[in-house]
Parts: structure tokens; sequence; C-alpha cells
């Protein structure tokens, strides 16, 4: 089964993105097959030293798996059962946010007050 | 950006009060015009903003129904982060801690409201000001004698309809941008669980903090 895409057109990555949005992105970007260090870099638009980190944290925690020994300097990555329920609860949250009628009394409230 | 409409609002209300000579006149249109021909990059700007809030709210509409049947589609996330690029303060450039980062976007937000709620009060009164003791008494005069200052003054009444359109605009957007920002406030309290959480796990494990 493909995996549905909603990826925006001509999107590039802020280079402003604190880690919890980094963590994310690498978890999706590998839920559905693994990739190696350098398409993740490429494709996310992640320096060496910060793609590095996150991976620790990712590998660290279980939420990722190396899924190859490291031959000839590829590293080749997949989230994990652990990293998907993880991703799950950040799509419960969005899921959430959408749910959520906005209530225009509150929001003229938060207009007026601050 | 607010700050030179002040300053045409200024020099359109001080048009209307002295009632300058034509060569004056000419100045003050100038100096009125420069930030209408600015206006096109600025919406230009905005329209970007507001399309990527569009686009990311409806691909996320739709997306739900697949989100019950298998959790998981790829490029979500890339719709929300763009949105937080969106939220982030221009001003800050360098990467920083969520927290920090999070306590920017508040700042940032919160001086916004201080701005924009001073700008609609004063901005307010001098529309009222111009519209009731100049603008509509002055066109009518000039409609009515078919003077030669019925072009300036349908030039002025196009200059405040467009500062009152972007008035309410921004409006819309504040109140956009207030309710993302919640959002956001989630994403990083998640954020920060998930390290606590996984943090603790990698101490428990290897004795030291992963990160």
């Amino acid at each position: 089964m493909n995996p549905p895409t909603i990826r925006p057109r001509e999107w590039t990555p802020g280079p402003r993105r604190t880690k919890y949005e980094r963590w994310v992105e690498l978890l999706e970007a590998c839920i559905w097959k693994p990739r190696t260090q350098s398409w993740l870099m490429r494709q996310l638009g992640l320096k060496t030293q910060m793609i590095k980190e996150d991976l620790q944290f990712l590998l660290e925690a279980g939420l990722f798996i190396q899924v190859d020994e490291p031959e000839a300097g590829i590293y080749v990555f997949k989230t994990t059962e652990k990293g998907r329920e993880a991703l799950d609860q950040f799509y419960t949250l969005v899921t959430q946010f959408f749910t959520d009628t906005p209530n225009t009394k509150s929001a003229v409230w938060f207009l007026l007050i601050g | 950006m607010f700050g030179m409409y002040i300053v045409m609002l200024w020099v359109v209300l001080l048009v209307a009060m002295m009632g300058l000579p034509l060569p004056l006149l000419s100045i003050a249109f100038v100096i009125i015009i420069i930030p209408i021909l600015i206006a096109p990059l600025q919406y230009k700007s905005a329209k970007e903003r507001f399309e990527t809030l569009q686009q990311a709210g409806a691909a996320l509409k739709e997306i739900e129904d697949i989100l019950d049947e298998t959790h998981v589609a790829s490029g979500l996330a890339s719709y929300i982060f763009l949105i937080f690029d969106v939220l982030r303060p221009v001003e800050s450039q360098e990467d920083s801690d969520s927290g920090d980062e999070v306590e920017n976007v508040r700042k940032h937000l919160s001086n916004l409201t201080t701005k924009v709620i001073s700008e609609v009060i004063f901005q307010g009164v001098i529309y009222t000001i111009l519209f009731v003791n100049f603008l509509i008494p002055e066109f009518i005069s000039a409609i009515e004698e078919g003077g030669a200052l019925l072009f300036p003054m349908i030039f002025l009444g196009v200059i405040l309809v467009i500062l009152v359109a972007r008035w309410f605009i921004f409006l819309y957007w504040r109140v956009l941008v207030r309710r993302w920002l919640r959002f956001y406030q989630g994403f990083i309290a998640w954020g920060e669980e998930l390290e606590r959480i996984f943090s603790k796990t990698v101490n428990d494990h290897n004795g030291r903090a992963s990160l």
C-alpha cells in the first residue's frame, strides 16, 4: 500500500526548526521505508551535526532502529513501533486541534486582551 | 510596516486640515503614494502566507479520515511545520532551544497584540475624523460643484478604502495566528513530554543523558 502523501509542493523546510519538529519529520520520513542518513539530510535540510544528535536520541530512545550494520559509511534507519506510537500522539494532537470548533467569542476575547 | 501607514494617515489628515495649495498638495500626494507603491509587495508576501495557511488547513481537514484508518500520512508534518515557520518572529535568525523559541513566539505575539490594539484605536480615530469632518462633506461638495478637487478626493477615498481593508485583514490574521500559536504551544508541550519520558528511559538504560 502506498502511503498517503500530502507534502506541499515546492516545500522547503525552515532553517530554524526545533528539535521536536526535526524528530517528528525524521520519524515520519522513516515510517514507510528505511532511509539513509544522507537521504534524510538532503530531504529534510538538516546539517550533519544536527542529524547526528537527533538520530542518537531517537536510536537510544528506541524510536528508531538502525536496520543495517554500517557498511562503507552508509547508515539506514527505520521508525520502530514505539516511534510510530509517538508519531500517532502527534497526529492525535493535530486531529484534536482541527476537530475543536473555533469559538468566535473566545477569538474576539483573545483579540482584545491578547 | 504599519509605521508608514501612520505617517501616511497623518499626511492625509494634514492635507485635509490645512487645505494646502497645489504645489504642497502635490508633494503631500507623493508622500502618500509611496506606501501605495510598496503595497503590492506587501500584498504578495501576505497572500503567500495566507495561501500557506489555507492550503495546510484544507489538506489537514482531508487527512482526518485517513488518519482514522492508518494513523500515518507521509508529509503531514511538512504542513504543520510550514505554519510554524510562518509564526516565528522574523528577526530571530539563530537556532535556539525549543523553550526559548516558544517564549520568543509568545513575546512576538504579545507585542503584536499591543501594537494592533493601539493601532486599531489610533487609526479608528483618524478614520472617523477624516470621513466625518472632511472626506464626506468635501466629496459631496466636489460632486455638486464638479470642481478640480474631484480627482484628488476620489484618490484619497481609494487610499482610505485600501487602509481600512488592510486594517481588517490584519485583524483577521491576528485571530488566525492566535489559534495556531495555541497549537504550537501544545506541540511543544508534547515534545517536552516525549523528551522527558525517553530521556528518562535512556538514563535508566545507560546511566547518562542522551542529549
